[in-house]
């Protein structure tokens, strides 16, 4: 199974390249130039109404720290990484549905090896597109003038990662019950659309406010241990949902027909 | 009793009713060639997915090597060799790495440079990747990756699609050389000549239904055959009517008639003799006539 996924990642490693340079060029490039325009950022959110305020997790853009969380952990590299997974979680549909699959559903490979080696593979290309956040925060984060402890980045990242592998899995787990790569890409990136206006909505309206509660996106924290502690919860919402789900792909693809 | 290296009873997927493939019996010999023959869209391809654990069966039962093909697919699939219909080459790999590949998943280290004398003996360039593969080289990438763990039963869909005349010849070859070496192929096609040429058993599927099963030489023996005699004086087609095995006579004015018969031959040689018949002319066996009738649903008795 780690041979197939080690091949799979192989075969993606343009998309891999690609995600983890763009995640280095926002997490240096836009860190780098904090300095710059620091006072002009301070007055931009000081008027910043108080809605937008919330809908951006309440992330004080005027600090370092706070500049970080947004430009990085906030949208860019959660939809990257989790962008990356989608990508992934989908490859085994769209293998089913071009016949690649056939020399390798015939192996003695059992078949929730077969979807396991995806569903690893999606975790390897999260786990490469997070470290590369952490290395890129790492560099940035000096540049910008913060100090931010190593233990810190990486608390604020893993997270992301297992938000990524949440979404991944999705992808995955609908690309074995379709067998359609096109349905299986909706379905991550929907998945990641309806949480985050939850994760909206909630923020925006106090009645509503347990919607956030409820809403994968806010599980990832955008970053938050940057600044406050680590949620331990919503990180094991993350593994768990991630583990139910990929486990339901694995063991759905064992009893799924494959039309080869 | 025959040794059989896949047998199955009543086994059904039906993607609607009357598409796919019903209830069939099939009995394949071990250590032979059995020619799955049917014509396009006739089930040929459901009932490979069913044997070689791609689709489970909606009824009946099936064994492949002792073992049922769903239940103990991982088992099943360490001593079968498969190819699917059109089986593409992954993209981003080459012929070398995909069988580097495959030896890892297998446990087979052997996979490599058995695939590198297949691919030798079929004129396959392994270091090109998939993408570049013609629909002939993709086809024998794909002979290559079912041969290359020298499986005790091969299951091929459509093998020689794409090939030329030379290489279908040597994939004849290559064949026998498993059967020789006591190893059985199961070869679906919807060519007449390719199972012909290849097949000791064939299995007739037509409509989702296997419609006949029998050794090659029985089926020659059971083919339609033509004998044209000759008589000095014109003959009443009724005198050859009667005789056991005769179906269809024509009666020319000059003295020639064809008669198209099943069976021994015997009693319509007595019967011509008796009439006077001047000449003799036997055409040979045509199994493509009774393939056709086969094909198109006509009584094969």
């Amino acid at each position: 199974m780690i041979a197939l996924s080690l091949d799979l990642l192989r075969s993606r490693r343009t998309l891999v390249l690609g995600i983890c340079a763009g995640i280095l060029l926002v997490a240096v490039g836009y860190l780098a130039l904090y300095p710059s325009f620091e006072k002009q950022l301070q007055t931009f959110a000081d008027d910043l109404p108080d809605a937008y305020r919330a809908l951006l997790g309440d992330i004080d853009l005027a600090t370092p720290e706070g500049y970080i969380r947004s430009q990085v952990y906030s949208l860019i590299a959660p939809l990257l990484i989790a962008g990356a997974s989608i990508a992934v979680g989908s490859g085994l549909a769209r293998a089913e549905r071009d016949q690649t699959l056939a020399v390798l559903a015939v192996t003695p490979l059992p078949r929730r090896s077969l979807a396991g080696a995806w569903w690893l593979s999606l975790m390897l290309v999260a786990g490469a597109a997070a470290l590369t956040a952490i290395v890129g925060v790492m560099i940035g984060a000096p540049l910008a003038g913060a100090d931010v402890s190593i233990g810190r980045i990486v608390a604020a990242t893993l997270p992301l990662f297992a938000f990524g592998v949440l979404v991944g899995s999705v992808a995955l787990l609908v690309s074995v019950l379709t067998g359609a790569p096109g349905s299986a890409t909706g379905a991550g990136w929907l998945f990641i659309v309806a949480s985050f206006v939850l994760n909206s909505v909630g923020e925006l309206i106090d009645s509503a406010s347990w919607l956030t509660s409820v809403s994968p996106w806010s599980w990832h924290g955008a970053g938050a241990p940057i600044t406050d502690a680590f949620d331990g919860w919503a990180f094991l919402a993350l593994v768990v949902g991630a583990a139910l789900v990929g486990g339901l792909a694995l063991w759905r693809f064992e009893h799924r027909n494959l039309h080869l | 009793m025959v040794e059989l290296a896949v047998s199955s009873s009543s086994l059904t997927y039906e993607y609607a009713p009357g598409v796919g493939a019903v209830d069939l019996d099939l009995a394949v010999p071990a250590g032979r060639i059995y020619g799955f023959l049917g014509p396009n869209g006739a089930g040929k391809s459901t009932a490979i997915r069913m044997l070689t654990s791609l689709v489970r069966p909606q009824r009946g039962s099936a064994s492949v090597m002792g073992l049922d093909p769903w239940v103990d697919a991982s088992r099943l699939h360490e001593r079968l060799g498969v190819l699917v219909s059109d089986q593409p080459a992954p993209r981003h790999h080459t012929g070398a790495s995909l069988l580097r590949l495959l030896a890892k998943l297998r446990r087979r280290p052997d996979v490599v440079p058995n695939g590198e004398t297949l691919a030798e003996r079929l004129g396959l360039n392994l270091e090109k990747r998939g993408h570049e593969l013609s629909l002939g080289n993709r086809q024998k990438l794909g002979l290559v990756t079912a041969l290359a763990h020298e499986p005790e039963l091969v299951i091929l869909d459509e093998p020689t699609n794409g090939l030329d005349p030379l290489l279908q010849r040597e994939i004849g070859v290559l064949l026998r050389e498993l059967t020789a070496q006591g190893r059985t192929v199961l070869l679906s096609s919807h060519s007449l000549h390719d199972v012909e040429a290849l097949a000791d058993h064939v299995g007739f599927i037509r409509d989702a239904r296997l419609v006949e099963q029998l050794p090659l030489t029985e089926l020659a023996e059971r083919a339609v055959r033509r004998v044209l005699f000759r008589f000095d004086e014109p003959v009443d087609s009724a005198a050859f009517e009667r005789v056991p095995g005769v179906e269809h006579v024509t009666v020319a004015d000059d003295g020639e008639v064809a008669v198209q018969y099943r069976g021994p031959v015997a009693a319509l040689l007595s019967r011509a003799g008796q009439l006077g018949a001047t000449t003799i002319e036997a055409h040979p066996v045509e199994l493509e006539e009774t393939f056709l009738a086969l094909y198109r649903g006509e009584a094969s008795e």
